[in-house]
């Protein structure tokens, strides 16, 4: 492989997407060729910066607005007003049917004000009071690929900024304390829930300012597992797949296992925290009593 | 956040409970992937948009692809024909107002700078080099998202970071 072929295939090299073939070439060439080294190191940092320079965007749109539009294109076209022909309104009543119509609609406009009000104040009740499960079937079902995927997955299914290693610690809630010996972080990122259903003040889960967080953790064989972590006033689930009650001492957990992936979700203080990809049962327990100073 | 058949289907046919619940499900994520595109000032706008199109045509989703990636070709889609036609009128050259600078010891200065450099990208490599960097895609789901074949989504990265690299070179970016 020479240098031009080497640039050509730069991205598909360093997002680890070449065929075998190709990534085997270009790992010769790039540990003989200075330059194309150079260059891949500059495209790495250049990544990093990128990644970096992400900020959550914040929304204030809301359902009303696209209702009002789509309720404004499917309207029927305004009828002619009912007064516009004498010959068809109601001058052609009696005078004691015109009293009978006018107090229908009377009637009609009290019921209206003492309706709507209760109406309005449903429909402006905050939407955050909908959302209460976060289903992680897709996330779950990328891990079967590697823990990369799920990571990927999750980032598909819930907008968040990602921070390289250098920013974890003071990202993540995950602490290399909180996580059994040998166990490094590897990667995390924040997580912005769909409208988050945490009451008032309890918790900053808004755009921009988000403290549900997903890693990447090495185990010391170097394979990896997620953690998800999110304020307890979401529940987990994974579709149609029964997460079994379990107890470990005093401390109650969910586990289950989807495409032979186990998932396990437990309650540690004020939050959820929901590992993907365990290796056994033994392993969930472990991080479990870890994060929540059970004793085993 | 996943949108079942159920629902979608309930949508189709025009209830609003039902078009209610894809919309709480899947706008913060649309919003973003819009917002990175036009920026924060429009997101709001092209994500409207891009429901209000949505619904108007659910009728023609057939379940080919995933509903949240039909729903992102749309978003995309609007996003890049918005930043298009916005770039069009605005004839601000990457060098009016921002004398290159040597010295970017400073991080946040650092990052003004990469936003700065990918703002000026054309939209398309702006959007793959999000889906790609920030999102953390494969290959393959962008060209899914983008609608291109799998075998572009790398010819176009290259691309992107390529005028990345020269930009950021253009603003005294040292790597």
């Amino acid at each position: 492989m020479n240098c031009e072929s080497f640039e050509e295939n730069l991205s598909v090299f360093i997002d680890d997407e070449a065929s075998e073939s190709v990534a085997e070439a270009m790992h010769d060439h790039v540990s003989a060729c200075e330059r194309c080294a150079s260059l891949v190191a500059a495209q790495n940092h250049l990544s990093q910066w990128v990644a970096r320079s992400s900020d959550p965007i914040c929304s204030t749109l809301t359902w009303d607005a696209i209702s009002k539009r789509l309720d404004s294109a499917s309207a029927p076209l305004a009828p002619a007003p009912v007064f516009a022909n004498k010959e068809s309104t109601l001058w052609h009543l009696t005078k004691s049917k015109r009293i009978k119509v006018g107090f229908a609609l009377a009637v009609a406009v009290l019921l209206m004000t003492s309706i709507l009000p209760l109406v309005s104040k449903r429909s402006s009740m905050p939407n955050n009071t909908l959302v209460s499960t976060i289903d992680l079937t897709a996330v779950v079902e990328s891990f079967s690929h590697g823990a990369d995927h799920a990571f990927a997955s999750l980032s598909t299914e819930f907008p968040g900024a990602t921070y390289p290693s250098t920013d974890i610690e003071d990202r993540s809630v995950f602490t290399s304390e909180s996580l059994p010996e040998g166990v490094s972080l590897v990667s995390t990122k924040t997580v912005q829930l769909p409208p988050c259903c945490c009451p008032d003040g309890t918790c900053s889960c808004k755009p921009g300012d988000c403290d549900c967080v997903a890693a990447i953790c090495k185990r010391p064989d170097g394979s990896q597992f997620l953690l998800v972590s999110h304020r307890d006033t979401y529940g987990v689930t994974l579709g149609g797949t029964q997460l079994v009650e379990k107890k470990l001492g005093e401390q109650s957990y969910q586990a289950g296992r989807l495409n032979d992936v186990l998932t396990a979700s437990w309650k540690s203080d004020d939050r959820r925290v929901t590992a993907i990809g365990l290796r056994n049962e033994q392993e969930a327990e472990e991080l479990i009593a870890q994060q929540t100073m059970v004793d085993l | 956040m996943s949108v079942n058949d159920d629902v979608i289907q309930r949508a189709i046919a025009g209830d609003r409970c039902a078009q209610r619940t894809i919309f709480e499900s899947l706008m913060p994520r649309i919003h973003q992937v819009v917002g990175r595109i036009v920026g924060n000032s429009d997101a709001d706008d092209v994500t409207q948009e891009t429901f209000v199109t949505a619904f108007d045509k659910l009728s023609e989703f057939r379940g080919d692809a995933l509903f949240s990636t039909w729903l992102h070709r749309i978003a995309i889609h609007k996003a890049i024909r918005f930043k298009q036609n916005r770039d069009r009128r605005e004839t601000l050259s990457l060098h009016e107002g921002h004398e290159p600078t040597h010295e970017l010891s400073n991080r946040q200065e650092t990052i003004e700078l990469v936003k700065l450099a990918m703002s000026k990208l054309e939209p398309e490599l702006a959007t793959i080099l999000h889906l790609k960097e920030i999102d953390r895609m494969s290959y393959a789901e962008i060209a899914l998202m983008m609608d291109i074949p799998e075998g572009t989504v790398g010819s176009r990265l290259n691309r992107a970071r390529a005028e990345m690299r020269e930009k950021l070179s253009l603003l005294g970016w040292e790597a």
